[in-house]
């Protein structure tokens, strides 16, 4: 199974009668972006926000960013949600990259997801790099209704496969070519290569409406572990909309997944990379049992020795990360969990993950998210007109858990900040 | 939790999450149904969730008297 991500890089952006790729300028028609948005009834207004790296500005109320794909053979994208539902991760994909689609707004029970352009805060994330196109939308009836929340999570993905249409003629800087044969191996004979054979147990956040990851168009709360083909990832298949968990985890570095893009790249060399196992982290305790029961018999009939296991989310998801730990221990599996903290504030808390096991001896950090940050104040703030939680304006000095910078900390290990022995 | 327990005032948790007080030795945990409604179930009808309340409240009550 081949895919080749051809890499289109955008420099600028600007504003211009119609979006077109100019060079490496990407000029975009805002109401190009309006007329997406009236396809959703729901939806009574849609503004557009042009914000640049270096920008003396804030963006507020994030819920997600996308990065604009576009298969060219059906110029759609997303299997499921705009494309039809059929397997993905093969032949071309054009990629546009330097720019997010940003969709911002509040829906019930979301949280604070801010990015600042300029300054410390911009230094602590990977998207303050990025030219966003925010997207600010208004209900039509002032009601934010489940249904308004899935019209703005399409119409995010349909601009951001509008901008990467602009792409289609241009020449690629890049092509990435992805190639592992088929998830468990494919044709080689089991440990023929004396390397070890790894897996990736991927969980997905999925509580329920507004908080949920989105798996070829439909929702992961009741996904059983099944497997998962690399190339689907970074193709599309997955979708954010889990909106109301600490620690946004992006459609954008979904489909620029650190893990997956690194097990791949050391297949063959240092390790087998068998592919990975696809598994949410259930709202019931029974049901997480059962997840980490039926993940760790994927694994073993992959013929895993060994696996990488990510959360996708705060506290909760610990159980998820330590059950799965327990039970890939007992069938012969060796793993590596990768864990943003919730380590207090000075970072000293007594425990810095809700959940423990004495199986789970080789944790990689990603980050502390309860640590605090002060950020100076902005000439612009886009997105909203306040921070949640915070009394002083918006486009004032904040302190904040770095947990609400967007990409401040990383559930998978994208992050910017590091840790050194001296 | 244990606190509680060590000055002598009995305390019981209702949690979804059972694996972290059972790690942490909490002595009564009652499991509740799911993290985002811990002592509700929106698929039920109101009087089969007002009985679900109930009896998840009598098996706390009972619990403190263990």
């Amino acid at each position: 199974m081949v895919l080749d991500l051809e890499a289109v890089q955008v420099s600028q952006v600007a504003w211009g009668d119609r979006t077109a790729l100019e060079g490496s300028t990407l000029r975009v028609n805002p109401e190009e972006l309006r007329a997406i948005a009236r396809e959703e009834p729901t939806i009574g207004d849609l503004r557009v926000e042009l914000v640049n790296p270096g920008e003396s500005a804030r963006i507020v109320h994030i819920l997600d960013i996308v990065e604009p794909r576009v298969k060219p053979d059906t110029g759609t994208f997303f299997p499921g949600l705009l494309g039809e539902l059929r397997p993905c991760g093969e032949g071309r994909t054009r990629v546009l990259r330097g720019v997010g689609v940003t969709l911002t707004g509040r829906v019930p029970g979301s949280e604070e997801g801010l990015l600042d352009m300029l300054g410390p805060g911009a230094e602590l994330s990977p998207f303050a790099r990025l030219h966003h196109l925010v997207l600010v939308p208004e209900p039509a009836d002032g009601t934010v209704s489940l249904a308004y929340g899935y019209a703005i999570m399409r119409t995010a993905l349909r601009v951001a496969v509008h901008l990467a249409r602009a792409a289609l003629d241009a020449p690629a800087q890049q092509v990435e070519r992805w190639g592992l044969e088929a998830v468990g191996g494919g044709r080689r004979p089991a440990g023929g290569r004396g390397l070890p054979r790894v897996g990736y147990l991927f969980h997905l956040y999925s509580h329920g409406d507004f908080r949920d990851m989105f798996f070829y168009g439909q929702p992961t709360r009741e996904l059983m572990p099944t497997v998962l083909h690399p190339n689907e990832v970074f193709d599309g298949a997955i979708v954010s909309a889990g909106y109301t968990r600490p620690g946004k985890h992006p459609t954008h570095e979904t489909l620029n997944h650190p893990v997956l893009t690194e097990l791949m790249a050391r297949d063959g060399n240092e390790l087998e990379f068998l592919g990975a196992v696809l598994t949410n982290h259930h709202a019931g305790f029974a049901q997480k049992e059962r997840s980490a029961v039926m993940a760790a018999r994927v694994l073993r009939a992959l013929g895993a020795e060994g696996v990488v296991i990510t959360k996708d989310g705060g506290g909760q998801a610990d159980t998820d990360l330590m059950l799965a730990c327990e039970r890939c221990e007992e069938a012969g599996i060796r793993t590596v969990v990768m864990a943003m903290e919730l380590g207090g504030r000075e970072g000293n808390a007594e425990v810095a993950l809700a959940d423990s096991s004495p199986k789970a001896d080789l944790i990689v950090s990603t980050g502390n998210a309860s640590e605090y940050v002060d950020l100076p104040r902005v000439d612009r703030v886009v997105g909203g007109s306040e921070v949640a939680d915070w009394e002083g304006p918006a486009d004032g000095p904040i302190t904040t858990p770095l947990v609400r910078v967007v990409g401040g900390v990383s559930l998978l290990g994208s992050t910017r900040l590091g840790a050194i022995d001296f | 939790m244990n606190e509680l327990e060590r000055q002598g005032m009995p305390a019981v948790l209702i949690t979804t999450l059972i694996s972290i007080p059972r790690a942490l030795k909490v002595n009564r945990v009652v499991p509740g149904v799911a993290i985002p409604h811990l002592l509700g179930n929106p698929t039920l009808s109101p009087d089969e969730e007002r009985a679900l309340r109930r009896q998840l409240v009598l098996q706390a009550l009972r619990a403190l008297q263990s």
